[in-house]
């Protein structure tokens, strides 16, 4: 037996001791895929955009898109034709030029059911995508949309020409979204996909020496559940601005074990932490101490779903009764506690300075939130409003309100908020309410299928654009899971759609999200996320900003590599690189 | 003896069969969506799509009983996991198996020896304060759960010492933490039932016979007194082994040593069915080895336990 003890020590031992990555951090779960077609969890994006790049990629200051494999791009005056040119030195891990046919191939691929990518949406403005997407879902191939229909146009190798179906101010962003992003289709026809089919070897493509990918680092090792180590890629465009050679991704699930390794110097970066922790590393930020806790407002919403098809939640006195009576000061400060705000609309009001887009003239035009319902009363007012509708609706103190159920899922600060909120319900308004907590895979079929009364939800945004909270709301939109159904909201949604001027659009966005959330209610927010990350300070370059990017790629050790912004760095309206005739 | 192993090993594909039938009526009864994986909800496109890749437009019967084990796990050896679409069961268990097993192997080792040394030694040294000592460690090591050693454990040699690595795999360091942790309960048990054993045998007549004929004190503690008083142990180390391997859970999760121990519970919260199905089957058949194992070593340690025999 021993004997046996000893050879496993010796094989352990044996076992290369590897030496450290110029940079680790805790990628806290393993990634369910790094094919750019299919990720979906913000931990593969993080991964995934160190490996592939699309036609523009993010500024690492900036957050806005710059140029990627695309060095220009002309967009036409009614804003729905795009024609990028692609930089002659872009290329793929293993040196073969990055040509605009790639682009075709990996965007008819995502829009391909069969591939069931879950980004698949984020295609939809371009031209017939849409019906493309859905003539391919059902079984019959008679009614089959040809791709040569959906606007996407290869004019020659290096240049590609997007038609788009309305003018979408944010296409650019899109264009920097990991799921439109190239993928090598010889690699691709090998392993992944070939004609429309998906191949049984689909899972091996993303593994090192399968992989060619196109971005500034490539993978250099998956051992499952224990590291993916990513090494420069030589052949990448910008590689004189990258910084590190290897960079290492642990899946350290635990979040008390994740901070132990921080602390101890072991990773360099962890971007979860417990709550507990959270709160202390935020006081101790307050006091001037722990430089390394990177804090930013974070494009996410926290609220709870009203199912609109179910009485009494579909009387829309009884929801906004409800979202009135809810403390969200209370639930920020002693539930939160880290810098949450309380939310009163739909889209994150702290991250409005990010969402600037400028009109042919170079304007400036900011989004301006909505107000909503109840949010210039004073709480004791707001409590009075909410007894007099719920009265109205035919329920005085909560007389003949049936018990509501109220659906969560697994996690600590969900437990505690739905504590709260149905004990304030029941004290405020007589409200019943009955707490089920869920693990995920039954929560979410619940809501997805309207089983439910109230159910906790969460959303972050998926693009730097109030449309990515707004347009989940319209009848039967991909996300909607209320019921919810407006014909006025549905309409405004479309208008703004249509509208070309960045200016009016933001009012009939800000008209929408007001019947949204200040009279409607098929939601209640309730707070707005923040972002945090801890950063060694040995290293700089990564940044925090709204949608919680952590450019890998971007970290440099600090003082040793000179960060001036690479050349390329590109920081101004978005259309500056000119108009098409 | 080989007679008895034979027969013994050929009743283990029916026990096999019908624990994997047991599990499958458990896994297709439990609620829960094993297709929604990731973060977006599923088009009815992309979700046919995902039925199609897991065989769920096939009847269950089928797919349990023939698809999945059959032809997707055994002649094709593609079988996929649910939760992470880029790897196979057949690599995940790949991964992950060794790890637990060389994890395992250590804290059974540790617990054997370690709890037999003090066991002896509490035993020899009756009523002094070595004993005394020895009996309260055993009690904490018994009633303390793993999550609060590995927690003490990672802030002394990991935080405040920086002796120790917090977590990963693949250096020996990486072993010793974890090793600890998931050994203390069993050794502390071994060294209760080797005390209990050892004063049991030590007072009988062979002993002191022994003794009488001028045996060293030392020789009749280690080998006569001893080998008797180890069969209780022997009795424990087959449910004990079983339980290493499968109690890792807590200890694999905090050290995040990527073995199978994780997997237990988390395909099950994450309804991952495939891989549910190949752990309890790899755990099941484990399992009856470690017992087949013990019922053979009863046989060698102590002839008077004839094994397959009547009377």
């Amino acid at each position: 037996m021993f004997g046996v003890v000893a050879l496993g020590l010796v094989t352990l031992a044996w076992s290369a001791r590897e030496r450290r990555a110029d940079f680790t951090y805790v990628n806290a779960l393993e990634p369910r895929t790094l094919d750019p077609a299919l990720v979906s969890w913000v931990d593969e994006f993080r991964l995934g955009r160190a490996l592939f790049e699309g036609l523009a990629r993010l500024n690492d200051r900036t957050f806005r898109p710059e140029p990627g494999v695309a060095e220009r791009w002309l967009v036409s005056a009614d804003r729905k034709r795009y024609v990028f040119d692609l930089r002659s030195d872009a290329r793929w891990s293993n040196g073969d030029p990055v040509t605009a046919h790639e682009f075709a191939f990996a965007w008819r691929r995502v829009l391909t059911p069969a591939v069931a990518s879950e980004y698949f949406y984020q295609l939809y403005p371009i031209k017939n995508a849409q019906r493309y997407y859905e003539s391919r879902g059902d079984r019959d191939p008679s009614n089959d949309l040809p791709f040569e229909q959906v606007g996407v146009r290869v004019l020659d190798d290096r240049t590609l020409e997007v038609e788009l179906a309305y003018p979408c101010p944010y296409f650019l962003n899109l264009a920097a979204f990991l799921t439109l992003a190239p993928v090598h289709r010889p690699t691709i026809e090998r392993w992944a996909y070939r004609d429309g089919v998906v191949l049984p070897t689909r899972h091996l493509w993303t593994r090192p020496g399968n992989m060619v990918c196109n971005g500034p680092f490539v993978i250099e090792r998956w051992q499952f559940k224990r590291r993916i180590r990513l090494r420069r890629n030589p052949h990448y465009w910008d590689a004189a601005h990258i910084h590190l050679a290897t960079i290492d991704a642990l899946p350290i699930e635990d979040v008390n074990t994740a901070l132990l390794a921080y602390e101890t110097g072991a990773v360099d970066m962890i971007s979860t932490v417990s709550s507990m922790a959270a709160r202390a590393l935020y006081a101790a930020k307050g006091a001037g101490d722990r430089d390394d806790f990177h804090m930013c407002r974070y494009f996410a919403t926290y609220f709870y779903r009203f199912n609109c098809k179910r009485p009494p939640l579909d009387d829309v006195r009884v929801r906004q009764a409800l979202s009135l009576t809810i403390d969200r000061k209370a639930i920020c400060e002693r539930i939160m506690g880290f810098g949450q705000e309380p939310a009163w609309c739909y889209v994150p009001a702290g991250s409005v300075d990010e969402m600037v887009q400028t009109d042919a003239d170079d304007r400036p035009h900011r989004y301006r939130p909505a107000r909503g319902l109840g949010q210039d009363l004073t709480p004791p007012q707001r409590v009075d409003r909410a007894r007099r509708l719920l009265a109205e609706a035919g329920y005085p103190d909560g007389r003949g309100l049936r018990p509501l159920e109220l659906l969560y899922n697994r996690l600590e600060s969900h437990h505690l908020i739905a504590q709260a909120l149905a004990k304030r319900w029941h004290d405020q308004l007589g409200a019943r309410i009955d707490l089920k907590q869920l693990e995920r895979n039954v929560f979410s079929p619940r809501v997805e299928s309207l089983d439910y009364d109230i159910a906790r939800g969460g959303w972050i945004g998926d693009y730097m654009d109030p449309m990515t909270f707004l347009d989940m709301y319209v009848t039967d939109g991909g996300h909607n899971q209320t019921g919810f159904s407006h014909p006025e909201y549905d309409r405004l949604i479309r208008a703004a759609m249509q509208q070309p001027h960045p200016g009016k659009r933001f009012d009939i966005l800000h008209q929408a999200e007001t019947l949204l959330v200040g009279e409607q209610l098929p939601i209640a927010p309730i707070y707005e996320y923040v972002g945090y990350f801890l950063l060694n300070p040995r290293f700089e370059g990564i940044r925090p900003d709204s949608q919680l990017n952590l450019l890998l790629y971007r970290a440099s050790i600090r003082g040793q590599d000179s960060v001036a912004a690479s050349p390329a760095a590109w920081i101004g309206p978005i259309h500056r690189t000119g108009w098409l005739p | 003896m080989t007679a008895y192993a034979f027969r013994r090993l050929l009743q283990v594909p029916f026990v096999l069969l019908v624990v994997y039938a047991g599990s499958v009526a458990l896994v297709a009864i439990t609620p829960g969506d094993p297709l929604a994986t990731g973060e977006r909800e599923l088009t009815p496109e992309a979700r046919r799509a995902k039925e199609i890749k897991y065989n769920y437009d096939q009847p269950a019967f089928k797919r349990y009983f023939y698809t999945w084990p059959i032809k997707r796990l055994l002649i094709d050896r593609d079988l996929p996991a649910h939760r992470y679409e880029d790897w196979t069961v057949p690599e995940i268990m790949r991964a992950s198996l060794p790890v637990s097993l060389q994890l395992g192997l250590f804290a059974f080792c540790l617990a054997v020896v370690g709890g037999a040394t003090v066991g002896i030694l509490s035993a020899a040294r009756r009523n002094t304060w070595l004993d005394y000592l020895s009996v309260a460690l055993a009690m904490v090591g018994v009633s303390v759960p793993p999550f609060v050693v590995a927690a003490a454990l990672l802030f002394v040699f990991g935080l405040w010492l920086g002796v120790l690595p917090i977590g990963g795999w693949g250096q020996v360091s990486h072993v010793v933490l974890p090793a600890v942790t998931l050994s203390l309960p069993f050794m502390a048990y071994i060294a209760r039932l080797t005390r209990a054993g050892m004063l049991d045998v030590i007072g009988q007549d062979y002993i002191r016979t022994a003794r009488a004929k001028g045996v060293s004190p030392r020789r009749v503690l280690l080998v006569h007194a001893f080998k008797n008083a180890f069969l209780p142990v022997l009795s424990y180390l087959g449910p004990a082994a079983a339980a290493i391997l499968t109690g890792s859970f807590v200890v694999e999760k905090i050290f995040t040593v990527p073995g199978m121990g994780t997997h237990i519970v988390e395909s099950i919260s994450n309804r991952d069915q495939t891989v549910i199905l190949a752990t309890v089957l790899t755990y099941s058949a484990f399992l009856i080895l470690f017992n087949l194992l013990v019922d053979l070593a009863y046989g060698l340690i102590d002839p008077r336990i004839r094994l397959g025999k009547e009377g």
